[in-house]
């Protein structure tokens, strides 16, 4: 009997594009069911750009970008948005930085006229950067060095799998590095990566798609026009043989392992990109997927299961190279070895006998709603739009991504499982030095 | 466009009018079996959210976490495999957690498959059967992620704030020790539930793209099969804070110092909590703060310090929250005591004005209180 499938609903958010005459990419996705308003400007510009010798600075300089600007003391950007009853955040990716607000709409204008006021300049100061470095060293201290499982997997895995420095360096940055940055680095990253002609500005919410054009045309008109960077290419090639190291975490109660395989250019050849972006779903989403069935109630050789796309967990906002991530943690004295063994085995069956009547639908029901919920915030909107015309020039894809996965076939998802071969992984296993 | 570069500073905008915003439709109803079920309308995406909400104060510790972790384990029809399955065949999922007032059933999924949704929660509600070998396995992932949680300075810090703050009151202890967790049985739960899941008192929200009325229908025939009552689960009302001298919890190897203060509060029907709310913010309550400024923007002692009135229902507390680097221990600490007592005893001045907002996560502060790590 063929399993019913839940019909995949679809969004119809509405998509204005322009391009100002410095360069400048708009993305207007207006929605005037409440009075708020997202507003995102993001950078062609992340982890993997870092020069050798100054690991964290993507991030550090996102932090700089909050220090003041052109017509803004330091302080200043806070206090205006929260004073307007809104709210702000800044985040480095692997491939771009971003800059938000959520705000009452009647605060549209000022969050542009902030925006721009950065994009012309932020105030680069000895202080302001010293300061900064040691936020970041907190910030670092509270999120790797002070936690157990700190960085795992998305920092400790890339150096096993990636060669070069780009895609294998440290994106938080060696305390080393960072203390050697100076408001030269930070002039200069500016100058070349933070062109008006590198940035993506996205609204969403309640705005009058005339009045929003005519403001953004007032306030980032002006800002000097730069070309964008010419993007390195940050290829490798793919492992023949797995990889596979280990690390005494010496905060960490029980041992973990995470493996990763590459998986087609998420860009370039996104139709066979999205069976991956399926199967993790299929491997891991909730107590019916196959590897918690199997390792966490079946087997019990796993206490907790993640599996996703990218290092950052990003399917949808990062370029090639990237991979597929599974990760693992196992009981007291778990053996990771067995729980790679039964994951090949897992996959082998998976790619043999395909997958059974329902299975992919509902997986497929499921990311709906996931994909679904995720942009029903207008930040995420504007965010998720932002970048989607960045790497893609296609921020309505938005729209068409529940039924897209919706689309991907069984046979694909098999296909896609039978390239998760062990020659292909690599994997890092956590060893719990603090055990008990 | 050919507008000069204009340079030097230049005028912040002003806001514009307020728009007005438009409630969303909403509709409640008191049940015969006496749950409260409220439907509000919001037709952004095509999802419905749901979250039941039951009394649960006065419950043993490791058997109310146990009942969470293993409530979605099994009923007479259907196992855990089977439940997950047929949830997710709607775009569904469903999730258990328990606090010391309240045991909360949370889940989202298409607003098509909501009755579906509801079926299943009903089933669960009125069958859980807490099956022998699902305990077992959920009993060892509990310890597992207690003690996962044991090695973080957060809930280290707060472990030994709640007993300093409460005392002998039920709040004073809220994870459960791995060997509690261990000695607790299937009958246990079964009993625990039979006792305690009851729809009297407790409170069943609907919000997504439905029509209220609809909602209600439907919840009211899902929830039909479902009775009992009798357990309020009331605490009396948490003690006052005592002043204590500065406790000092050894973590070997931390190169941080996790610093939280406990302060007096108010609940949310008492006159003064707006004021509160208020001074909050401009204390430490989100980022353009008096606090946040000084030890993070200024001395660079800190990422993300953040003070949030927290309510429970059997009382309120202030917690002030900052981890420091180790060396700055005590400077960090002054400079706390300094802006408390700066707040307390001078007028606050017009230019730190702003006007009450929640902050975000990550580049600064976060507004909602901790939520413990070993809870899902």
């Amino acid at each position: 009997m063929a399993a019913r499938r839940s019909r995949i609903p679809a969004t119809k958010y509405p998509v204005e594009r322009f391009t100002l005459d410095n360069g400048l990419r708009v993305v207007l996705t207006p929605d005037r069911s409440a009075p708020v308003i997202g507003v995102a400007v993001v950078y062609d510009v992340g982890i993997r750009s870092e020069p050798e010798g100054r690991t964290g600075f993507a991030h550090l300089f996102e932090h700089l970008m909050f220090q003041g600007s052109e017509s803004l003391e330091k302080l200043a950007h806070f206090r205006h948005v929260q004073g307007a009853g809104g709210t702000f955040n800044g985040s480095t990716h692997l491939d771009y930085t971003d800059y938000f607000e959520t705000l009452p709409s009647n605060a549209l204008e000022r969050a542009l006229f902030l925006e721009a006021d950065r994009m012309r300049g932020p105030r680069l100061t000895e202080e302001n950067l010293r300061n900064q470095v040691d936020v970041v060293k907190e910030e670092i201290r509270v999120n790797v060095l002070n936690r157990p499982y700190g960085g795992f997997p998305w920092l400790t895995l890339p150096p096993v799998m990636f060669d070069t420095f780009p895609n294998a360096h440290d994106g938080y940055g060696s305390f080393d590095d960072l203390e050697s940055a100076t408001v030269a680095d930070a002039a200069d990253f500016f100058r070349r990566y933070y062109a008006c002609g590198n940035a993506v500005l996205a609204v969403s919410g309640d705005v009058d798609v005339a009045e929003a054009t005519e403001l953004i045309e007032r306030h980032f008109g002006d800002v000097p026009a730069r070309p964008a960077p010419q993007r390195p290419d940050f290829t490798e090639p793919d492992l023949t043989a797995e990889r596979r190291t280990s690390y005494t975490d010496k905060l960490a109660p029980l041992p973990a392992v995470a493996g990763a395989w590459r998986v087609p250019d998420p860009v370039t050849d996104f139709a066979g990109y999205l069976p991956y972006v399926v199967l993790a779903e299929v491997l891991t989403d909730g107590d019916a997927s196959r590897l918690v069935e199997r390792l966490v109630q079946r087997d019990r050789t796993v206490t907790s299961l993640g599996g996703y796309l990218g290092f950052m967990g990003d399917p949808f906002d990062v370029r090639d190279p990237t991979a597929l991530l599974l990760q693992a943690h196992l009981p007291p004295g778990g053996d990771v070895d067995k729980v790679l063994r039964t994951i090949d085995e897992e996959l082998d069956r998976l790619a043999s006998d395909g997958l059974t009547d329902g299975e992919l639908e509902r997986t497929q029901a499921r990311m709906a709603t996931h994909l679904l919920r995720d942009t029903d915030a207008v930040l995420g909107r504007a965010l998720r739009m932002a970048v989607l015309e960045q790497q893609r020039g296609e921020p309505g894809l938005l729209n068409e991504l529940p039924r897209l996965v919706g689309e991907v076939t069984g046979e694909q998802v098999r296909a896609a499982a039978a390239t998760l071969r062990p020659e292909r992984r690599a994997s890092i296993e956590v060893i719990a030095g603090g055990a008990r | 466009m050919t507008a000069a570069v204009q340079t030097g500073p230049r005028t912040l905008p002003p806001l514009g009018p307020n728009r007005r915003l438009k409630p969303p439709k909403q509709a409640e109803r008191t049940l015969a079996n006496g749950l409260t079920v409220i439907a509000v309308r919001r037709p952004a995406v095509p999802l419905a959210e749901l979250r039941l909400w039951m009394p649960f104060g006065r419950t043993h510790l490791a058997r109310g976490a146990m009942l969470a972790q293993t409530m979605l384990s099994g009923t007479q029809a259907m196992s855990s495999v089977q439940i997950a399955a047929e949830l997710q065949k709607v775009g569904g999922g469903l999730s258990a957690g328990v606090d010391p007032d309240r045991l909360m059933l949370s889940g989202a999924g298409l607003v098509t498959g909501l009755d579906r949704m509801l079926e299943i929660l009903a089933e669960v509600l009125t069958g859980a059967t807490y099956p022998n070998d699902d305990v077992a396995t959920e009993r060892d992932r509990l310890v597992d992620r207690i003690q996962v949680a044991q090695s973080h300075p957060a809930h280290l810090a707060r472990t030994a704030l709640l007993k300093r703050i409460y005392g002998r009151h039920p709040y004073a202890v809220q994870t459960p020790e791995p060997e509690q967790v261990r000695a607790v049985r299937p009958p246990a739960l079964r009993k625990l539930h039979a006792e305690q899941v009851h729809p009297a008192g407790a409170v069943l929200v609907l919000v997504g793209d439905v029509q209220p009325e609809r909602a209600l229908d439907s919840a009211e025939r899902a929830m039909a099969a479902w009775t009992g009552g009798g357990h309020t689960g009331e605490l009396p009302p948490a003690p006052p804070l005592e002043p204590g001298p500065l406790l000092l919890v050894d973590r070997p190897g931390s190169v941080q110092s996790s610093l939280r203060i406990a302060l007096p509060a108010v609940g949310r029907t008492h006159p003064d909590h707006a004021a509160l709310q208020l001074a909050n913010l401009v204390f430490g309550g989100y980022f353009s703060s008096r606090w946040v400024e000084n030890i993070r923007e200024d001395k660079g002692y800190t990422y993300g310090p953040h003070s949030v009135v927290e309510h429970s229902v059997a009382g309120s507390v202030l917690v002030a929250a900052a981890e420091v680097a180790t060396e700055v221990t005590g400077p960090a600490l002054l400079e706390t005591m300094y802006e408390l007592g700066r707040l307390a005893s001078l007028p606050r001045t017009r230019t730190s004005w702003s006007r009450p907002a929640s902050t975000p996560s990550a580049h600064s502060s976060s507004a909602s209180p901790p939520r413990p790590a070993w809870r899902r």
